[in-house]
C-alpha cells in the first residue's frame, strides 16, 4: 500500500472521529483551559477590570472554612455509593444473569431510573423524603406508629439520604456493565469448577469476581470520579444544607460563583480538578497491579 | 468500495446534523407557540403602523417586530399584565419577550452572560444591580425622560455617584401573614411584642395548631423574620446604636461588625427556637409546603409579602398581615424597599429597542400591573394608584409613616448581599439544628462578610 492509499484509507476514519473530537474540544477542553488560566486572574463581578494576580487565589484556598468540610463529604459521598453500589449491584446480576424468569423485566425495572434526569429524581424524592404532612415516606412511617424521619433536614442524616437516593438512581447502570462482563465469563470454567466440588461461594470468589476485574474497574473509577463530582442532585434535594452539611466540593466551587468571585472559584475549579486526577491515578494503578495478581 | 461510499455517506449526515445543531433562528425555532402568536400580532401591527406613520415621533427607525429579551425571577403569571401592558404600547415597534429563572438560580445565571458580554436586553436585579453598575453591566439612562417619572426613594438601587442606571419596578414590604379564624379559635388577640407573639403561639400550639410556618429547607423567611425583629429594635428603637441604619454602611465597609452589636437582640429571638416555634423539622420542609400549610388553615403565623396575597385571597381563608416583631410595639416596621430594578444591558444590541422597553417598563399602566399582581404593593411611579386591602389594616401605619426598611438592601454598598442573605439562612438552619449558638452564626455572618468585600 503506498503513502497516498494510506492516507485515502486513513481520512474517513479521521472525518468520522473529527466532529467528537470537536465537540470534546469546545466543550471540554478549551473551557478547561480557560478556567485554569482565569485561576491566575483576579476576576469578579463587581468590576469591569481583568487583571493578573498570580498564586493569590489559590493562597486563600486553604484558608476557606468550607473546604475540608466539602472535601470529606465529596470523599464520602464518592466512597459511599461506589461501595454500597457494588455490594448491592455484584450479586443482583449474577442474578440476573442467571435463567431467571422474567429476568428481563427486571433489568429494564432496575435499568429505568438510570434514564430519570437526576434532578427530577432528586425533586421527586425530596418530597417522597419530606418530614412535612406531606412526606409520602414520613406518613408510611407514622401510620407505623415510629417517628418521623427528618431526612433531608437532619444534618446526621442529610447526607445519607442523599448517598441513598444517588445509588438508587445509578445501580442499574452498574448492574448492566457487570451484567456485561458476566456474560463472558466462559461457561467452562464453572463446569471445571463444579467437576473440583467447587461450592456456590468459591465460584462466586474464584471465578466471578475476578472474570468481573474490568467492570470492578469501570464502576469504580467512574463512580469515584462522578461521586466525587457531585452537585445536582445536592442541588436538587438539600442545597448543601443544612447548615452547609452537605456541601461538596462542587456546591461550594457554585456558591464561589454566586459570590461573584469568577477567579477564585475557577481557582477551586482547578484543586478540583487536580483532586481528582489523583484520585483516579491511585485507583487505576492499584487495579493495575490487581489485574496484574489476577494475571488479566 | 461499499463501505467506502457508506462511511462517507455517514460523515456527510453528521456534518450535516451537527451544522443543523449548531444553527439557530432565535425568531421562530426557539419560541414557544405563545411567543410565536405575539410576534405575529406584533408584525401585523407593525404592517398596520407603518402603513399609517412610520417610526412616529420617536426620530429613530422602527423596530418592525424586533424581540427585546428580559429576565426576571418574578412568575410569567405575575409578570403577564406588565408584559402585555409594554407591547401594546410598543405597538409593534419591538416584541418583550420574558424569561422566567428562579431566584436560586437567577444571580448565577444572570452574572455568567453579563461576564460573557452578553445577557437579556433587560436587565432586572434587586440588591446586586449595584454591583452590575461597578461591573460596567449596566447603560447610563440619566438622559431618559422616564426617570423623572420617578420618586428618588426607588432608585436606592440603581443609581451610582447622582447617575441612574435603572427605573424600579415596585416596592415590596414584608411582614407576618395571619390565620384571623385560629387566633380567633384560640381567643387569642394580635400580638404587638416578641413577649405577646411567644404567649400567643404557645396557646396556638396547645390547640393543636402549628403556630408559626417555616420551610427552612429553602425558604428565607426565618432570616426575614430575625432580620424583621432586628430592624425593630436594633436598628430603630435602640439608643445603644447611634448609627441606626448607618451601621449596615460601615459594616459593609468593614467598619464596625454584628459580633458584639446584635448578639443580645438574636439571643431573644432564639427563643423561638428554644420555645419549640421554630422546629429542626422544619429544615426537611420546603417554603411552597409551609405555605401550603397556611393556606390549608394549619398555621396561624407566616412570614410573607403581598406577592401571596392573591393564593390567600384565593384561597377563602381569613387571614391578615401584622407587622415584624419588636420589643414594645410602638413605631413598628416592616421589611422592604424597592424591589427589582430594571436597567439596560451596556452590551445591547439594540440600544433604541431597549430604551423604548424600559420606557414603557416605566409607563403607569406597565407599574400599574405590577400591581395588581402583587395586591397591597407600593409603586414609586407618578400617578400609579396603590390600592391597599383591608387586610394590610395592622402595617398600614408602619407604611404610611414610611417605616419600611431592610438591612440586605444597605449591604449593597460594598458586598454581593444576596450572598450574605444566603450565608445567613444556611447558619440559621445551623442556628435552628443546634449544630451552632447564636455567637457562632453571628461569627459566621462576619467572617462570610469578610471574605465577600468588594476590594
Amino acid at each position: 500500500m503506498n503513502r497516498n492509499q494510506k492516507i485515502k484509507n486513513t481520512v474517513p476514519y479521521i472525518a468520522m472521529t473529527a466532529p467528537a473530537v470537536l465537540l470534546f474540544l469546545i466543550f471540554f477542553v478549551i473551557p478547561l483551559f480557560f478556567t485554569i488560566r482565569y485561576s491566575f486572574y483576579n476576576w469578579t463581578n463587581y468590576s469591569p477590570d481583568i487583571t493578573f494576580s498570580g498564586l493569590s487565589n489559590y493562597v486563600k484556598i486553604p484558608e476557606d472554612k468550607m473546604l475540608k468540610t466539602s472535601i470529606k463529604n465529596s470523599l464520602l459521598f464518592a466512597t459511599a455509593t461506589v461501595v454500597i453500589q457494588s455490594v448491592i449491584t455484584m450479586p443482583i446480576a449474577v442474578v440476573l444473569n442467571s435463567k431467571l424468569r422474567g429476568r428481563n423485566i427486571f433489568r429494564a425495572i432496575f435499568f429505568m431510573p438510570v434514564v430519570m434526569s437526576t434532578l427530577v429524581v432528586g425533586y421527586l424524592w425530596k418530597y417522597l423524603l419530606s418530614s412535612s404532612d406531606y412526606g409520602f415516606v414520613n406518613q408510611i412511617i407514622t401510620g407505623l406508629g415510629f417517628e418521623k424521619i427528618n431526612f433531608f433536614g437532619n444534618g446526621n442524616v442529610a447526607m445519607w439520604t442523599i448517598i441513598l437516593v444517588e445509588v438508587w438512581q445509578w445501580f442499574g447502570w452498574a448492574m448492566v456493565i457487570y451484567l456485561g462482563n458476566l456474560q463472558n465469563i466462559s461457561g467452562d470454567l464453572f463446569e471445571a469448577a463444579s467437576v473440583d466440588g467447587a461450592n456456590a461461594w468459591d465460584r462466586f470468589w474464584h471465578i466471578i469476581v475476578p472474570g468481573l476485574a474490568p467492570a470492578i474497574k469501570i464502576n469504580v473509577v467512574t463512580g469515584m470520579i462522578n461521586g466525587l463530582k457531585v452537585f445536582d442532585i445536592i442541588v436538587a434535594t438539600t442545597n448543601g444544607g443544612p447548615a452547609h452539611r452537605t456541601e461538596t466540593i462542587l456546591t461550594s466551587m457554585y456558591s464561589k460563583f454566586s459570590d461573584g468571585n469568577f477567579g477564585y472559584a475557577s481557582a477551586y475549579g482547578t484543586v478540583f480538578l487536580v483532586v481528582a486526577m489523583i484520585v483516579a491515578c491511585i485507583l487505576l494503578g492499584g487495579f493495575k497491579k490487581w489485574e496484574e495478581r489476577l494475571g488479566q | 468500495m461499499m463501505k467506502k461510499k457508506l462511511a462517507w455517506l455517514c460523515i456527510g449526515c453528521m456534518a450535516v446534523s451537527v451544522l443543523a445543531g449548531c444553527g439557530g433562528n432565535a425568531d421562530a425555532g426557539n419560541d414557544t407557540p405563545a411567543q410565536q402568536e405575539a410576534s405575529e400580532e406584533a408584525g401585523e401591527e407593525a404592517v398596520e403602523g407603518e402603513a399609517d406613520s412610520p417610526a412616529e415621533g420617536s426620530g429613530e427607525a422602527a423596530g418592525n417586530g424586533e424581540t427585546i429579551s428580559m429576565m426576571c425571577w418574578y412568575d410569567e403569571d405575575d409578570m403577564e399584565g406588565v408584559v402585555n401592558a409594554v407591547n401594546e404600547q410598543l405597538n409593534g415597534e419591538y416584541v418583550l419577550e420574558y424569561t422566567y429563572v428562579a431566584l436560586s438560580d437567577y444571580n448565577n445565571v444572570l452574572s455568567t452572560q453579563l461576564a460573557a458580554g452578553e445577557g437579556p436586553d433587560i436587565v432586572a436585579d434587586e440588591t446586586d444591580f449595584l454591583a452590575r453598575i461597578k461591573a460596567g453591566n449596566l447603560m447610563d439612562i440619566s438622559d431618559m425622560d422616564i426617570i423623572s417619572e420617578f420618586s428618588e426613594d426607588g432608585f436606592a438601587l440603581c443609581s451610582e455617584g447622582g447617575k441612574y442606571y435603572g427605573i424600579p419596578s415596585y416596592g415590596w414590604f414584608a411582614g407576618i401573614w395571619y390565620n384571623q379564624d385560629i387566633l380567633d379559635e384560640c381567643n387569642v388577640t394580635l400580638p404587638k411584642t416578641l413577649e405577646e407573639f411567644i404567649e400567643a403561639c404557645r396557646t396556638i400550639q396547645a390547640a393543636g395548631y402549628e403556630p408559626v410556618g417555616f420551610g427552612l429547607a429553602d425558604g428565607d423567611t426565618a432570616h426575614a423574620n430575625l432580620f424583621g425583629y432586628l430592624e425593630n429594635v436594633f436598628y430603630h428603637n435602640n439608643d445603644k446604636n447611634a448609627d441606626g441604619i448607618g451601621f449596615d454602611e460601615k459594616f459593609a465597609r468593614g467598619e464596625v461588625s454584628f459580633e458584639g452589636n446584635i448578639n443580645e437582640h438574636v439571643e431573644k429571638w432564639y427563643r423561638l427556637i428554644e420555645e419549640g416555634f421554630i422546629t429542626s423539622e422544619m429544615l426537611g420542609i420546603s417554603n411552597e409546603e409551609a405555605l401550603n400549610n397556611f393556606i390549608a388553615g394549619r398555621t396561624a403565623f407566616f412570614n410573607g409579602g403581598p406577592w401571596q396575597y392573591t393564593s390567600f385571597a384565593d384561597a377563602g381563608i381569613h387571614f391578615g398581615m401584622m407587622p415584624q416583631l419588636s420589643d414594645t410595639g410602638e413605631n413598628v416596621y416592616v421589611i422592604g424597599g424597592a424591589a427589582a430594578s430594571y436597567g439596560i444591558n451596556a452590551n445591547t444590541k439594540n440600544e433604541a429597542g431597549a430604551k423604548a422597553v424600559l420606557s414603557a417598563l416605566g409607563s403607569v399602566e406597565a407599574q400599574q400591573a405590577m400591581l395588581e399582581s402583587n395586591p397591597g404593593g407600593m409603586s414609586y411611579r407618578n400617578g400609579v394608584i396603590a390600592n391597599m386591602p383591608e387586610e394590610y389594616e395592622s402595617v398600614r401605619d408602619a407604611i404610611d409613616n414610611g417605616n419600611i426598611s431592610y438591612a440586605a438592601n444597605r449591604w449593597s454598598v460594598d458586598m454581593p448581599a444576596a450572598s450574605l442573605v444566603d450565608e445567613s439562612i444556611s447558619q440559621i438552619q445551623g442556628l435552628i439544628s443546634g449544630d451552632l449558638t447564636v455567637d457562632e452564626y453571628i461569627a459566621a455572618l462576619d467572617a462570610k462578610a469578610d471574605s465577600i468585600r468588594y476590594e
